[in-house]
């Protein structure tokens, strides 16, 4: 570690995103070419739940000067040898813990989630992390870290690090690649394929109507299940923030076109998701149920008419090429 | 001129608490609150040179936007200054401003993560900067946060008496001046 990274405070990015963004920015990657993936997938699994998606392919396939690497370990001891392995190597890498062990989290003994911190360098017994989910940077002991870790562990089964190295051959986004990026999210949302491949569960305005039913069983039912509504928070915040950088995109190379539509669907998703948590933390569900339907209702109609203003953007962008 | 807007009647958010109280606080819903010593509920707070009135009720301190209306005697009013913070997210909604149940003018309100570092929103400035926030766990002295600014002009003097909000819960208001 030359200086230490920034602190990226950003509320459209998740622990994991942060953590990978810093890496990949560490290696000149730029935050918005990274993220930009704003589709939708959406699988009902029955009594196990059901998975929403807003990305449609690997990020190894997106255009990008970096590339990504993850270890998984199944214990604590091999996987602290690893992160002291790398970081002697002079690579800061991110690693999954508690942020129940984490004394400058909000969760600190009080609840169990699941998370990435990153870090920089070992210093003895010490280690430079930056977390910039919790806006922190600084030094944390090894047993803190250990603590971490171990806690992860027993409460989410495997431990994983994750580390980012440049690519050799840097390149640059063309007009011909952004549109391919937009034409590939029209494809999508349109409930079309990009690949020929089989699947379970619906693309797009496709997946809107078994998602819905899903939803409404969901919200309507007598008790919510706690995790169950945990799920549609984490997937609605998800696919709300891929709106977001899928806008940070766009706008970055074309500043003048109005793409407010794309920051709308990014707040319904969002908004949506935090009328749930709502709901859930403050049992309001009667309350909140005619509003939480209303906002989901919302939330679709401009994701459908997303598509038309997207597809207005395409041509514009194809008619200026040319 | 300016007339700060008695909100007391609407208020229904416990956005803000003190040291001794911060498991009180309700602005996130996993009970993060902005530490209460910063806001100047004693006095008239002045921002660009507008007088807001902030109030800490046993209802609360803030409006959690939840698609009501405000109602109030009716005045002409140039301009509508906004104080307050997005949580979990960075929101806009449409606002509405009404006399005699008829809308007068629209527009749009933005406001800013409470703990994002700068505005989101070109609308917004940072009214006021706290070193920190109170969560259910205690003091978090690494998140700073922020009440955000923002005004509203109205193309001429309009009269109105009710603003129309909508409903996001995740959109809360500390304070609104008047200037006619």
């Amino acid at each position: 570690m030359q200086n230490p990274p920034r602190i990226i405070k950003d509320n459209t990015l998740s622990c994991f995103q942060l953590a990978i963004t810093s890496l990949a920015e560490q290696q000149g990657v730029q935050i918005d070419d990274i993220w930009y993936q704003a589709g939708f997938y959406f699988e009902d699994q029955g009594d196990d739940g059901f998975l929403i998606d807003s990305r449609y392919k690997p990020i190894e396939d997106q255009i990008l000067n970096c590339y990504f690497e993850e270890h998984e370990f199944f214990d604590v001891g091999t996987c602290m040898d690893q992160v002291d392995y790398y970081l002697k190597q002079g690579n800061s890498l991110a690693v999954t813990v508690d942020n129940y062990e984490l004394k400058h989290s909000n969760s600190y003994h009080n609840q169990h989630h699941e998370h990435l911190i990153e870090i920089n360098k070992r210093m003895g017994e010490k280690y430079f992390v930056t977390d910039h989910f919790f806006h922190f940077q600084g030094e944390m002991t090894h047993e803190e870290i250990v603590s971490g870790v171990s806690s992860y562990l027993e409460q989410f089964k495997s431990l994983k690090i994750n580390l980012c190295f440049l690519k050799n051959n840097q390149v640059e986004y063309t007009t011909h690649d952004l549109i391919q990026i937009i034409q590939e999210t029209c494809t999508i949302m349109s409930g079309e394929k990009l690949f020929n491949v089989s699947l379970r569960g619906e693309l797009g305005v496709n997946a809107f109507s078994i998602m819905t039913n899903k939803f409404l069983q969901c919200v309507n039912g007598d008790g919510q299940d706690e995790d169950e509504i945990d799920d549609w928070y984490n997937a609605f915040k998800e696919v709300g923030n891929s709106r977001y950088n899928f806008f940070r995109l766009l706008h970055r190379y074309y500043p003048t076109i109005d793409l407010s539509f794309i920051t709308k669907a990014s707040q319904n998703w969002i908004s949506l998701g935090n009328m749930l948590l709502k709901a859930q933390y403050l049992n309001t569900w009667k309350a909140m149920n005619e509003r939480i339907i209303k906002r989901f209702e919302r939330t679709l109609s401009q994701e459908i008419e997303n598509i038309h203003h997207l597809r207005n953007v395409l041509n514009s962008l194809c008619n200026s090429k040319q | 001129m300016y007339k700060p807007l008695n909100i007391t009647t609407y208020l229904n958010n416990r956005g803000s608490t003190y040291k001794q109280e911060y498991i009180h606080g309700k602005f996130t819903v996993s009970g993060s609150s902005f530490p209460a010593e910063y806001i100047p509920y004693d006095k008239v707070f002045v921002y660009k040179n507008v007088p807001f009135q902030f109030l800490l009720t046993s209802n609360g301190d803030n409006i959690e936007l939840e698609g009501q209306s405000l109602h109030f005697p009716a005045i002409d009013v140039k301009t509508i200054h906004f104080i307050g913070a997005s949580n979990n997210g960075d929101f806009s909604e449409k606002i509405n401003f009404c006399y005699d149940n008829q809308q007068k003018y629209a527009s749009t309100l933005s406001f800013t993560d409470w703990i994002a570092p700068l505005p989101r929103f070109n609308e917004n400035e940072p009214a006021i900067r706290f070193p920190g926030i109170h969560t259910e766990v205690g003091i978090n002295k690494h998140m700073n946060s922020n009440l955000w600014y923002q005004r509203i002009d109205f193309n001429k003097k309009t009269r109105v008496n009710k603003i129309e909000l909508e409903d996001n819960p995740s959109m809360h208001i500390f304070s609104i001046t008047f200037e006619y």
